[in-house]
């Protein structure tokens, strides 16, 4: 979908708000993806790595994401639109807060889409 | 003493083309692209004005910038960064990748030493605007299914569903985004620079509405003359989409827009005497990079042109007309002619304002001819553009270098039938350009000129 002005997303009507900020592609487009908890944990790694900018962070499974990874509030606020954005459907500000591993973002994840 | 300050790189991104060198070339062509606004934008209003100049599609992650970047910074801001890193490429100063974070560095800038200041008149408000949907519809379109959900009569169910499809016809952002407000702010558009080139020196958004990006160029020249910087990074930008042409209506209520709406290739036509308005523009950027010039002499730089002088004066008259005598104006062309140390016979090429609008036209026009007489040649260049408003002096300065550099101008399109008799640059040929003034003349009453000189390219 390409919409620099919303031009194209004005004309969906399909009930609920689908409109993205910057009108970029989305790699789920409408998206609950159904995917193992391998793909489902590389993905979250790649949008943590992708957040940070940082090409030398080693990102484990069991990762604590504010002592191993240094993610501060800043980060965790990024860090929910990114999910979104990679996943699609809605992730939870104040549940993903929470989260304190990588695993436990994989398992928020999986959890939301069965 | 006043140090020498030269423009060693530019960028430009408008409805023209997303670099410099497109944007020139299609200058010389005459290319001056104007469409009808989205058809939509009538749904929500009725508007006088039909018609807007549209940018390019750009696609910013295949420029290199990470995706969720995009989705929490406003156009406006990426488009600032991606013209002055076309700049800065111009300039031969290479950037550096971060191997921990989004960012580059310059090596050959003094980090410390350089200042970013950026003109935009409203920042990141399309963001907003887009944003305001998702705050004000989103609890409402829930009350209005459950309302849905509850109809005891087919007749309810149908009101109901028919106004539930037209709620759903708006789209919006379907979170409220969690950094809005560094969005829209409007100093944004320069701190996003300098966080990406890791450039410490002073950062600032310059606010003049259509003399923002001429005051930004005038105050970092400023900076660097007087030995506070050695280099600078400035220009302007803005992004004028909102979506559903809120933005648009805003100019076109207040009377200001072009409603010669049946030939749209004929509607945009400052200095005119059958103008009506101004071209709306979804946006543009342009940045130049600014060095003392030793310095830049002794690291090999290309030097484009130099800069010679600013200065700003303010009408104290009218948000929307300038004072009708121009005396204001003519204040500031004499501060910028001693700021840059000439004479006013020396001026040979005018980058004038030239909106459109009948009334402001009118009172430059005549101004100038007061002032210069009918000697400088006079390029309109929003005649190609449409108004860009905040980027507009950054713009309008790059043609200018651009013009000295090469020796000729652009042609003013549309000029027909001129409203004063003074020296308009009606075709592209060559021309001898020593010293340019490129003008602005905003919303507000301020005035704000930039004194430019030709500089042998070697």
């Amino acid at each position: 979908m390409s919409c620099r002005d919303l031009t194209n997303l004005h004309r969906l009507v399909s009930g609920r708000a689908d409109g993205q900020n910057q009108c970029i592609q989305r790699n789920t487009p409408g998206g609950y993806a159904v995917a193992d908890k391998g793909d489902i944990e590389e993905r979250v790694k790649k949008v943590i790595r992708e957040l940070t900018g940082d090409k030398t962070l080693v990102i484990e499974s069991d990762s604590a994401l504010v002592d191993d990874l240094g993610l501060d509030s800043v980060d965790f606020a990024s860090l929910v639109m990114d999910l979104e954005d990679e996943f699609g459907g809605e992730v939870n500000d104040e549940e993903a807060v929470k989260l304190a591993r990588v695993s436990e973002i994989v398992d928020y994840i999986a959890a939301r889409e069965q | 003493m006043r140090r020498r300050v030269v423009i060693t790189g530019v960028g430009a991104l408008c409805s023209l083309g997303t670099d410099s060198g497109t944007v020139w070339n299609n200058a010389l062509q005459g290319v001056a692209p104007v469409s009808e606004v989205p058809a939509h934008w009538h749904e929500y209003a009725d508007l006088r004005s039909r018609l807007w100049s549209p940018l390019p599609e750009i696609d910013f992650q295949a420029l290199g910038i990470p995706r969720g970047e995009i989705l929490r910074t406003d156009r406006v801001s990426l488009m600032g960064f991606v013209t002055a890193r076309e700049a800065l490429q111009n300039a031969g100063l290479a950037l550096q990748e971060s191997e921990t974070s989004n960012v580059f560095s310059v090596p050959g800038l003094d980090a410390l030493r350089t200042v970013i200041f950026m003109g935009t008149s409203v920042g990141g408000v399309s963001s907003l605007l887009q944003n305001q949907g998702n705050h004000l519809l989103t609890r409402r379109r829930a009350q209005l299914k459950q309302l849905l959900d509850e109809a005891g009569s087919q007749e309810a169910v149908d009101s109901l569903q028919r106004a539930s499809e037209l709620f759903a016809s708006v789209s919006y952002p379907k979170r409220f985004n969690n950094f809005i407000i560094p969005m829209l702010m409007p100093n944004a558009v320069p701190a996003y620079m300098g966080i990406k080139f890791s450039i410490h020196g002073h950062n600032n958004a310059i606010s003049l509405a259509c003399a923002s990006g001429t005051a930004a160029i005038g105050h970092a020249f400023h900076a660097v003359a007087e030995g506070r910087a050695d280099a600078a990074l400035c220009g302007g930008s803005e992004y004028l989409n909102d979506g559903y042409g809120a933005a648009f209506r805003g100019f076109d209520v207040a009377a200001t827009l072009t409603t010669h709406n049946d030939n749209p290739s004929a509607a945009n036509r400052p200095f005119d005497q059958e103008r009506n308005g101004f071209l709306f523009s979804e946006g543009g950027a342009a940045v130049l990079v600014l060095e003392e010039y030793e310095s830049a002499k002794a690291r090999g730089a290309p030097i484009v042109a130099e800069v010679c002088g600013y200065a700003e004066t303010f009408d104290a008259h009218s948000m929307l007309r300038s004072a009708p005598d121009g005396v204001h104006a003519m204040r500031m062309f004499d501060a910028v002619l001693q700021d840059a140390g000439i004479e006013a016979s020396q001026i040979g090429y005018i980058n004038a304002h030239g909106t459109g609008t009948e009334l402001n036209d009118k009172i430059e026009a005549e101004t100038i001819e007061r002032y210069f007489g009918s000697g400088p040649r006079i390029a309109a260049s929003k005649s190609l553009t449409g108004h860009t408003i905040g980027a507009a002096g950054a713009l309008e300065a790059v043609f200018s270098v651009l013009s000295l550099k090469h020796q000729t101008s652009h042609a003013c399109i549309n000029l027909e039938n001129p409203v004063a008799d003074i020296n308009f640059v009606r075709e592209v040929g060559a021309e001898t350009l020593d010293y340019a003034l490129s003008q602005s003349f905003a919303f507000g009453g301020h005035n704000a000129g930039l004194v430019l000189r030709r500089v042998e390219q070697t």
